[in-house]
C-alpha cells in the first residue's frame, strides 16, 4: 500500500508539472503574488510585511496549486477518461487520490518557498523565525490540514459536476474570506463564521502565531485547536464525500458520466 | 450599410458560438461572481492597507482590470477555441478579408468587457458605499473603452501564439499577471521601480488605470487626451501586430500544412 501511494505521488507529480498552467503556477505565479503584495504593503512595518506579504503571498502561492490540480484531480482523470481505470484498480482508489493530493501539496509547498526565497533576494526582506522548531512543526501541520482540505474540494467538486468553473472561481474568495492578506477581523461580522470555519484560516494565523517573538503556548492554543477542529470536520466531510462518490461509481454506474 | 451588419452579425454569432454551449450556472461563475470575488478582495486589500485613502479610485482601476477576462481569455478564445473544434482551417482558408473577420469577432469581447468593468465597479460602489461625479461617468467610458480595445489588440497577439504552441494557458495567465502587476492598480504607479515603469509604458491598461484614478480621485481630466490617445495608438499597433501574425500563421499552414499540429 505504502508503495502504491509513493509511486502515485512520485508519478502524479511529474504529471502535474507536464501542465503549463501548473508550471505557471509553481514557477510564475508566487513571484507576480510577491511583487503585487510588496508594492501594496510598500510603506508597512516590518512585522505586517512579515505577516501579509511573506506568509500571505506565500500561502496564496500555496492555495493557488491546490486549487488548480488536487481540486480538479478527479475531474481531470474523468476528462482523460482514465478515472474508471483508476477506479476498478486493486489499490484503492482513496490512496490513489491522497498520493496524487500529497505531490500537489509538495509542489505547493517548493511555491511557498520560491515566493519566500524572491522576496529575501529581489526586495531585501528579511525573515526572522524566532523558534525554528515552532515553525516546522506548524508547516508541517499546515500541509496536512490543507490535504484534508484539498481532498474534501476534490470530493465535492467532483459530485457538483462544475469542477472547472469552481476550480476557476474558488481562488479569490478564500483569499479573501480567509483573510490571506490582511487580518480576518476587518472583514463583516457575518463573514467571520464562515473564515472560521474553513482550516486555511487558522493554517495561516497558527504560522503567524508561531512566528512571533516570544509567542507562548498561550498564544499558540486558540488557533492549534481551531485548525485540529477544523481538520477533523474535514476529515468526516471527506469522507461523506468519498462515499457519496462510491455510490455514484457502483450502484448508478454515473462515475464518468455524472 | 451591409458590411457593418455582417461585422455586427458575425460579431454576435462568434461569441454566442463561444458561451452558448455553456450552462448559465457557469457563465455566471465564471463571467461574473469571479470578477465580482477578485475586486472584492482587492478592495477589502487596499482599503485595509491605505486606510480608505483614495479607495474610489483604487476600486475604479480595479474594476477596469476585471477586463482581462475578456481581453485575454476571451480573445485567446476566438483562435484558441476554433483549433480544438477543427475549424481554424476553414477559418483560415476562407477568402474573407482576416483582418475584418477577427475584428469582428473580437467587438463581442471588448462590449463583454465594458459590462464586466462596470459590473464590478456598480458592485464596488454599493458593498463599500463610494459615489462617483456625473460629469465622470462619460469620460469614464471612454477611457476604458479604448484601454479594454488596446488590452484586446495584445490579446489578440498573445491569441495568435496558439497557431505555433499548445501551452496558451501559461501565456494567457502570464499575460494577465503581467497586466494586473504593470497597471498599478493596486498601488501608487511610482512605487514601481523606474525600469518596471518604462516597461508598463508599453502594456495596455497602465494609462486606463491611471486615467481612472486621476478622473475619480482628483476630478483631473487634462490628462484625458494624451493619455487616451497613446493608449489607443498602442491599441492600433497591436492590432496590426497581430494580423502580421495571423498572416505569417496563414503563409506557415499554406507551406507546412501544420497549422492545427502542435
Amino acid at each position: 500500500m505504502m508503495r502504491a501511494l509513493f509511486q502515485t505521488i512520485r508519478v502524479h507529480m511529474g504529471l502535474s508539472m507536464a501542465r503549463p498552467m501548473f508550471q505557471f503556477i509553481i514557477w510564475l505565479s508566487p513571484l507576480f503574488l510577491a511583487t503585487i503584495a510588496i508594492f501594496i504593503y510598500s510603506s508597512a512595518s516590518p512585522e505586517e510585511i512579515f505577516h501579509y506579504v511573506i506568509l500571505g503571498s506565500g500561502f496564496m502561492a500555496l492555495w493557488s496549486s491546490i486549487v488548480f490540480s488536487s481540486a480538479s484531480d478527479i475531474n481531470r482523470e474523468r476528462f482523460y477518461g482514465t478515472l474508471e481505470i483508476i477506479f476498478v484498480a486493486p489499490v484503492p482508489f482513496v490512496v490513489i487520490l491522497i498520493g496524487k493530493i500529497i505531490g500537489n501539496t509538495v509542489w505547493g509547498f517548493l511555491s511557498m518557498v520560491i515566493s519566500f526565497v524572491y522576496l529575501m533576494i529581489i526586495f531585501q526582506v528579511e525573515i526572522t523565525i524566532p523558534n525554528p522548531f515552532a515553525f516546522v512543526s506548524a508547516i508541517i501541520l499546515v500541509l496536512f490540514a490543507l490535504i484534508v482540505f484539498s481532498f474534501f474540494l476534490s470530493l465535492a467538486f467532483t459530485l457538483s459536476r462544475q469542477a472547472e468553473a469552481l476550480m476557476n472561481f474558488i481562488e479569490y474568495p478564500i483569499y479573501l474570506i480567509c483573510g490571506f492578506m490582511f487580518p480576518v477581523t476587518i472583514l463583516p461580522l457575518w463573514v467571520q463564521p464562515l473564515s472560521y470555519a474553513l482550516p486555511p484560516t487558522w493554517a495561516i494565523e497558527l504560522l503567524r502565531v508561531v512566528t512571533v517573538e516570544n509567542s507562548t503556548f498561550e498564544s499558540i492554543k486558540i488557533p492549534l485547536t481551531g485548525l485540529l477542529i477544523t481538520t477533523m470536520i474535514y476529515v468526516a466531510l471527506g469522507y461523506s464525500c468519498y462515499r457519496a462518490v462510491e455510490r455514484k461509481a457502483r450502484i448508478s454506474g454515473k462515475l464518468g458520466v455524472y | 450599410m451591409e458590411g457593418i451588419l455582417r461585422f455586427a452579425r458575425h460579431s454576435f454569432l462568434s461569441y454566442k458560438a463561444l458561451f452558448g454551449w455553456l450552462d448559465p450556472k457557469v457563465y455566471i461563475l465564471v463571467m461574473v461572481m469571479n470578477p465580482i470575488s477578485q475586486i472584492l478582495f482587492f478592495a477589502v486589500l487596499v482599503n485595509y492597507v491605505y486606510d480608505g485613502d483614495d479607495l474610489v479610485g483604487y476600486i475604479g482601476a480595479n474594476a477596469l482590470i476585471l477586463c482581462v477576462l475578456n481581453s485575454v481569455f476571451g480573445i485567446m478564445s476566438i483562435i484558441t477555441s476554433d483549433r480544438r473544434m477543427g475549424t481554424l482551417q476553414l477559418v483560415m482558408a476562407t477568402p474573407v478579408n482576416k483582418i475584418g473577420l477577427f475584428l469582428s469577432r473580437s467587438l463581442a469581447h471588448v462590449l463583454n468587457g465594458l459590462f464586466t468593468s462596470v459590473l464590478g465597479l456598480i458592485f464596488g460602489m454599493v458593498i463599500f458605499q463610494i459615489t462617483i461625479p456625473l460629469e465622470a461617468i462619460l469620460p469614464l467610458m471612454t477611457v476604458w473603452m479604448v484601454s479594454i480595445f488596446a488590452a484586446c489588440g495584445l490579446g489578440l497577439i498573445i491569441g495568435c501564439f496558439s497557431l505555433w504552441t499548445p501551452s496558451m494557458h501559461l501565456l494567457a495567465n502570464l499575460l494577465a499577471s503581467s497586466l494586473l502587476l504593470l497597471s498599478g492598480a493596486n498601488y501608487p504607479q511610482n512605487i514601481m521601480p523606474d525600469w518596471l515603469l518604462s516597461f508598463a509604458d508599453f502594456v495596455p491598461l497602465t494609462k486606463g488605470v491611471e486615467l481612472t484614478k486621476q478622473l475619480l480621485n482628483e476630478g483631473n481630466y487634462s490628462n484625458v487626451i494624451p493619455l487616451l490617445s497613446a493608449e489607443f495608438i498602442l491599441g492600433i499597433c497591436y492590432f496590426v501586430i497581430s494580423f502580421l501574425f495571423l498572416k505569417y500563421a496563414e503563409h506557415l499552414s499554406r507551406v507546412k500544412g501544420t497549422m492545427d499540429l502542435d
